[in-house]
């Protein structure tokens, strides 16, 4: 088990090595860059200047070379779009934000999909079981930035119970984190359904039967614990996507967090932030999708980790 | 008896309304007089509030802003948040008719020659540390701004200063730049050429202190306890990405006193905005931009909503540019058949109806030197006459020229869908084949500066109210590689004519129907803005001018639109409770 995880590592950063030379490669390729002139054109000098103060005036190869070499002591750079403070800075000042709502949003999907994922299944092809399915369709298929909208002009502007954004006290999670938990909360209520209709026609659960036991301990201590199994798959991809904020979510909730860099950072072509957030987000899956394998082992007996004929 | 009872009634009844009436008049009268002579309230900094305000302690506004990380003009203008305008005193000011007034300089001459000039500063201005604003601080920040390692990204706009772009391009040092103090009231400013309109262009000059940028560097506008104000406001708190507060400057000494307590600025990312009207109609912000049609047409459909809208003429054109040196735009006639092919007012009435006015020069209504729609005849919508010059230049029926790609810059929903409507008409009057093609901001900058654009649609919004602003980005070398020697000599005229301002004028007329008549570029139309505002805000920044217009930029509070005030909604009725429990309101 120790090796695996070992070799799972070393394996992680050759793949972050990897994704440093794509990212600077596709980032640079794009046309424009971060100090282009917005309205007038500036003087080839003031451009100069612009570029030189950035360090953007040196050859590419170098620029890598120089990030990457700061990169391997923590120094990411100075985020172009806000210079007043260093890449660690802004990300420490906006991902706990995200990982708050990120968090109270998986927290509520997972609670209330596995609810009514269990409530369908043991009411299949009830009003029950077609009332869920719809919730979930809608939750998966409506547009996020749809219903903040709807819930903005419902809850806000019509019934004024919730402010329309901002982010300070409980209320102003409970539009956002809503929003934010449908989508997965969809997911999780038809993985739970499905698996434990499948564990209900276990050879288990008719032993489990037959020996006397009542319905509801077959459900919640035998079918129940073998049917979480498969969301633990599902949560690990997830997480890391759940957790660095969303740029609909934050932007139209006005939420001070991490989700919206993803995109303005692009836009803005602000090479440090772009780069950080590329090895944010491969560290995150790296490390989410090793936690789920050893996860897995130790919850499943039937998954191991099996090499050669050890 | 009952009929005579019936008159009797009436005629007494008739008594007391006109009793009741005169009593009201003389209340009125009464109350009107006392209003001017003495005040309810005065502020925290000691401004005497209008007859009909509101205490000081609801003297609060809150507004949506976006997001940037700096609040120093000097340093980044394209990064700056809106605190940036509020928090520095400019050498001069405007008022609402746009006309030239002192901010910081209370007067200035020119020499004989044009090219020196002397700008005495206000005595008593400080910044809000109670140290002296001086003159040596407007020569610190103009030099700041043309200094290499400050990187600034609006040095264009002081290029008249002498040694400017040589400072920017390091051939001479910076203290070399045509700036200096002779002593902490006296300003020299030399230029290159004369430059009549430089005090109009020192309405940006929102001062950056020395003694706070020496000692906390680049960052010092970014914390409360950093930011020295010399402005109307200073800052109270930001936190980042969430919320920024001014209270008006008890310090302040300068000639814009607001009547407000506090401004509230809540940050938002621009990529995604938030939703604006449903938070104004949430009693959360007391203004905001009407951005879409749609959010227009309800907003004036509400009976409730339809009086706090309000729409103006903003000095902003939309035009279609070209690459002029290559087939098939380097040839003036299929440059004139695009313009009269296009049905400028069908656009504004559907695609653009309510945000623009059709346009057919650069300089639109209200605007110095403005051509009074002269041209609406010889650019304007003639199909016939346009085929006839594609024929002429030899594209019959537009056979000939390849298909085109027209430019957009991340236009919203509106622009795009009038560059369709342009689409269209090319298609069906020239037998053009046009592709619409909205790009993000940096790839279309990139091809617009590089002339790597053929053909494309982008707007320009003014800077100053002056012809050499928005006719200068037509001179050689600049946006478009449209080159004309005669406009640039003329604009060069126009900018040495520093003695008779009319002559001036007609220069920059003249410039500019060079510029239209050889088609440089067709102009469009020129937008509306429309806002809307609570009832409850007063003050003659809000109010149009003689002409019309309106100085109020809106989200940017500038400084020079701060003289409004929050009003009792009716005599002696205080704002809706909801929104004095708002968050931030009240709070003192």
């Amino acid at each position: 088990m120790f090796r695996y995880i070992v070799y799972r590592i070393v394996g992680l950063v050759g793949v972050l090595f990897l994704v440093t030379v794509i990212t600077f490669s596709l980032m640079h390729a794009v046309p424009g860059g971060p100090f282009d002139e917005e309205k007038m054109p500036l003087s080839a000098e003031a451009k100069a200047n612009i570029l030189r103060k950035y360090g953007l005036d040196r050859p590419l190869y170098e620029q890598y070379g120089r990030y990457m070499w700061n990169a391997l002591q923590f120094d990411f750079g100075i985020p172009f779009q806000s210079p007043g403070e260093t890449v660690t800075d802004l990300i420490a000042r906006t991902w706990p934000i995200s990982m708050q709502l990120g968090g109270m949003g998986l927290a509520v999907a997972f609670s209330f999909g596995i609810l009514l994922g269990i409530l369908s299944a043991i009411r299949q092809n009830t009003w029950v079981d077609y009332g869920t399915t719809v919730i979930a369709t809608l939750g998966i298929t409506v547009p996020s930035f749809a219903i903040s909208i709807l819930f903005i002009v419902l809850f806000a502007t019509i019934w004024r119970v919730l402010p329309t954004g901002g982010w300070g006290g409980p209320e102003t999670w409970i539009m956002p984190v809503i929003v934010y938990a449908l989508g997965p909360m969809a997911i999780v209520a038809r993985y739970t359904r499905s698996s434990i209709l499948e564990n209900l026609r276990m050879d288990y659960v008719r032993t489990a039967r037959a020996k006397g036991l009542k319905e509801r301990s077959v459900l919640f201590i035998h079918v129940l614990k073998n049917s979480l199994i498969p969301l633990l798959t599902i949560m690990g991809p997830m997480l890391p996507g759940v957790m660095t904020g969303s740029l609909f979510v934050e932007g139209i909730f006005r939420i001070p967090g991490l989700g919206q860099f993803f995109v303005t950072s692009i836009f803005e072509r602000d090479y440090p932030m772009i780069m950080a957030l590329t090895l944010l987000v491969a560290v995150l899956i790296g490390i989410v999708y090793l936690i789920t394998d050893i996860l897995y082992a130790l919850v499943d007996p039937r998954v191991r980790y099996v090499r050669g004929s050890k | 008896m009952q009929n005579k009872t019936g008159i009797s009634m009436l005629r007494r009844s008739s008594l007391l309304i006109l009793v009741a009436g005169m009593a009201w008049l003389a209340y009125g009268l009464i109350d009107t007089l006392f209003a001017d002579s003495e005040p309810r309230y005065v502020n925290s900094i000691g401004v005497p509030l209008p007859g009909d305000a509101l205490p000081p302690g609801q003297q609060v506004i809150r507004v949506f802003s976006e997001s940037r990380p700096y609040n120093e003009w000097f340093r980044t203008v394209y990064k700056g948040a809106a605190g940036k305008y509020i928090i520095a005193e400019p050498l001069t000011r405007t008022n609402r008719d746009f006309e030239l007034r002192g901010g910081a300089a209370e007067r200035w001459e020119v020499s004989d020659d044009g090219l020196d000039w002397t700008f005495h500063l206000r005595p008593g201005l400080q910044w809000s540390d109670g140290r002296p604003l001086t003159a040596h601080d407007y020569v610190f920040s103009l030099r700041r701004g043309a200094d290499p390692e400050n990187a600034y990204d609006f040095g264009w706009y002081y290029q008249p200063i002498r040694n400017w772009q040589a400072v920017v391009a390091r051939t001479v040092p910076v203290d070399s730049l045509g700036v200096w103090a002779s002593d902490d009231l006296t300003l020299h400013i030399a230029t290159e050429e004369t430059t009549p309109h430089l005090p109009l262009l020192l309405t940006y000059s929102w001062v950056s202190p020395e003694h706070a940028v020496r000692k906390y560097g680049d960052t010092w506008s970014t914390r409360p306890e950093t930011c020295v104000s010399s402005g109307p406001f200073v800052m109270v708190e930001w936190i980042k990405g969430e919320r920024m507060v001014y209270e008006a400057n008890p310090m302040y000494r300068g000639v814009d006193k607001p009547y407000l307590e506090k401004l509230i600025y809540k940050m938002f990312n621009l990529t995604t905005p938030p939703p604006r009207i449903p938070a104004y109609e949430a009693d959360e912000i007391d203004f905001t931009e009407v951005e879409n049609q749609a959010e227009l047409a309800r907003l004036l459909s509400d009976d409730a909503l339809s009086d706090q809208v309000h729409t103006w003429p903003n000095f902003w054109t939309h035009y279609l540019f070209f690459d002029v040196t290559q087939p098939p735009f380097n040839d003036r006639r299929v440059r004139l058949a695009l313009s009269l092919a296009i049905d400028r007012d069908a656009i504004c009435r559907s695609a653009l109806k309510g945000f623009a006015i059709p346009g057919y020069a650069m300089l639109p209504p209200g605007f110095p030197a403005y051509s009074d729609n002269a041209y609406a005849e010889s650019q304007g919508y003639d199909p016939e006459r346009a085929r006839q010059l594609l024929a002429e230049a030899g594209y019959p029926d537009g056979r000939g020229i390849p298909g085109l790609d027209m430019w957009l810059r991340n236009e919203i929903v509106m622009h795009r869908d009038a560059a369709e409507g342009i689409q269209a008409m090319l298609q069906r009057n020239l037998n053009l084949e046009v592709e619409v093609r909205n790009v993000e901001n940096k790839v279309f900058m990139d091809g617009l500066n590089n002339h790597t654009l053929a053909f494309g649609m982008v707007p320009y919004e003014f800077d100053f109210v002056d012809p050499s602003n928005l006719l200068g980005l037509w001179r050689s070398n600049g946006r478009h590689n449209w080159n004309n020697t005669d406009f640039d000599a003329l604009m060069t005229e126009a900018e040495a004519e520093v003695r008779d301002p009319s002559r001036r004028i007609s220069l920059y007329k003249e410039a500019e129907r060079l510029l239209v008549e050889d088609v440089a570029g067709v102009f469009l139309w020129h937008r509306q803005r429309a806002q809307v505002w609570k009832p409850y805000l007063k003050g003659s920044a809000l109010e149009p001018n003689a002409s019309g217009y309106r100085s109020w930029r809106g989200d940017q509070v500038m400084s020079s639109s701060i003289t409004f005030y929050l009003a009792e909604d009716e005599p002696g009725l205080a704002l809706p409770a909801r929104r004095q429990n708002a968050e931030g309101a009240g709070a003192r």
